[in-house]
């Protein structure tokens, strides 16, 4: 059955009231100033990271900190010069005489030993280097 | 002796008179030699008389057996021979895929002196080998030759006369890499030896074997020294505790070392650091 004309306009009415009622209250608001309204913030999040801090502090105070590694150069690898290497010193040199007195026994050479050329003694020393023998 | 022999003195009648030292001391002591005296030794089935030369030298080598308790002992001939070590060293010479029978262990204690006829009875299963000191006596026979300062170096084993204020100066050479210094010393009117494992070696079977033997085992030495230099008065001295500091490892060897108011060593140990012991000083 259709709804009648008086019902239809007085419904009509009604929602445009509300809607009027709601566009006003959203100019009202919005031409109202910020310092009315109030923004809580929360508080006590300093306040609790400050006191996590301190329990982790002495927590941790009953144990010592490991303590940081040590950096230590990488070892040089380098080939000593003579002049570089320990020098061993040998306490009390003695002249030690000759222990044997050379003797040749009868034994014959067959072979010619062929001749040798000596280089003589001069103020230097020459190094003598000792190793197992070859 | 299978070695060099360098000689720094002055006038061509020293040199002359060294070389012939050398000469000789190879035909009489040689192991390798057949014909050499100390062969005929140990093929001799009878007491046999042996040269002055000979004589001293086994003598000299029974003292040192006693001083060394037994650990340098010159009849280890057959186990060296056992071991692969039946000819003149060279690198590869001594490789083999099989192992020989080991030698029945002697003891150069078993060998009679006989000091009035120089009569020598040698135990049927003792082969003599006097290699272990042979070289450094005779550096030492040679050194008498030389007229003033000089020195003789026979593959490492040294004698030094003089040496002017500071002395001759001696380059210990890095085992591991020949190329190297590891040390020196500075010695007058002293004699040096050194001893190591790490070239004289060879392979039997798979097994890596070298050239100084523990008479204990009847083996190559193991030991915790890769090297041993010994400055003694005399080569022969130095060349034998060179040998023996080497079995004995390092602490027994430092210990030996330091028993002796004037012989020193420096030892290399397998870790590579040198310890001085003795008379040397660092």
């Amino acid at each position: 059955m259709k709804t009648p004309a008086n019902v239809v306009g007085r419904r009509l009415r009604r929602y445009l009231g509300a809607l009027l009622a709601a566009g006003f209250g959203v100019t009202w608001w919005s031409f109202v100033p910020p310092v009315a309204a109030a923004v809580i913030r929360p508080a006590p999040a300093i306040a609790m990271a400050r006191e996590l801090v301190e329990l982790h502090w002495s927590q941790t105070a009953m144990e010592p900190a490991p303590p940081p590694p040590i950096k230590r150069p990488k070892p040089h690898v380098h080939r000593p010069k003579p002049d570089t290497t320990p020098v061993f010193v040998i306490a009390d040199p003695l002249l030690v005489p000759p222990l044997v007195t050379p003797t040749l026994d009868p034994i014959v050479v067959p072979d010619p030993q062929p001749e040798v050329v000596l280089e003589p003694v001069g103020d230097d020393f020459p190094p003598i280097r000792t190793r197992s023998s070859r | 002796m299978n070695s060099d022999v360098a000689v720094i003195a002055e006038g061509v009648a020293a040199q002359a008179a060294i070389q012939q030292t050398f000469v000789e001391a190879e035909q009489r002591f040689s192991r390798f030699r057949s014909d050499s005296e100390l062969m005929q030794l140990n093929r001799a089935t009878a007491p046999m008389i042996v040269s002055e030369s000979m004589f001293a030298a086994l003598v000299a080598a029974r003292r040192y057996v006693e001083l060394t308790d037994g650990i340098f002992d010159p009849a280890i001939g057959a186990t060296l021979v056992a071991l692969g070590y039946d000819r003149s060293f060279a690198p590869g010479a001594l490789d083999r895929e099989s192992d020989t029978k080991a030698a029945t262990a002697a003891r150069f204690l078993d060998v009679e002196l006989d000091h009035d006829r120089r009569e020598v009875t040698r135990p049927s299963h003792v082969q003599i080998d006097l290699g272990g000191m042979i070289k450094g006596r005779t550096v030492d026979e040679a050194a008498a030759w030389l007229p003033g300062d000089g020195a003789i170096d026979a593959g490492g084993d040294a004698v030094m006369r003089g040496g002017g204020r500071l002395g001759w100066l001696v380059e210990i050479e890095d085992p591991r890499d020949r190329s190297r210094i590891v040390a020196t010393i500075r010695v007058r009117d002293r004699a040096v030896a050194t001893s190591a494992a790490n070239y004289r070696r060879w392979q039997v079977a798979g097994s890596q074997r070298h050239h100084i033997v523990d008479p204990r085992t009847q083996r190559s030495a193991t030991t915790d020294l890769l090297q041993v230099t010994v400055v003694a008065p005399t080569a022969e001295l130095a060349d034998v505790l060179a040998k023996t500091v080497f079995v004995l490892g390092a602490e027994r060897g430092r210990t030996l070392i330091e028993r002796h108011a004037d012989v020193g060593a420096v030892l290399i140990r397998t870790d590579g650091a040198p310890i001085t012991c003795g008379t040397v000083q660092s």
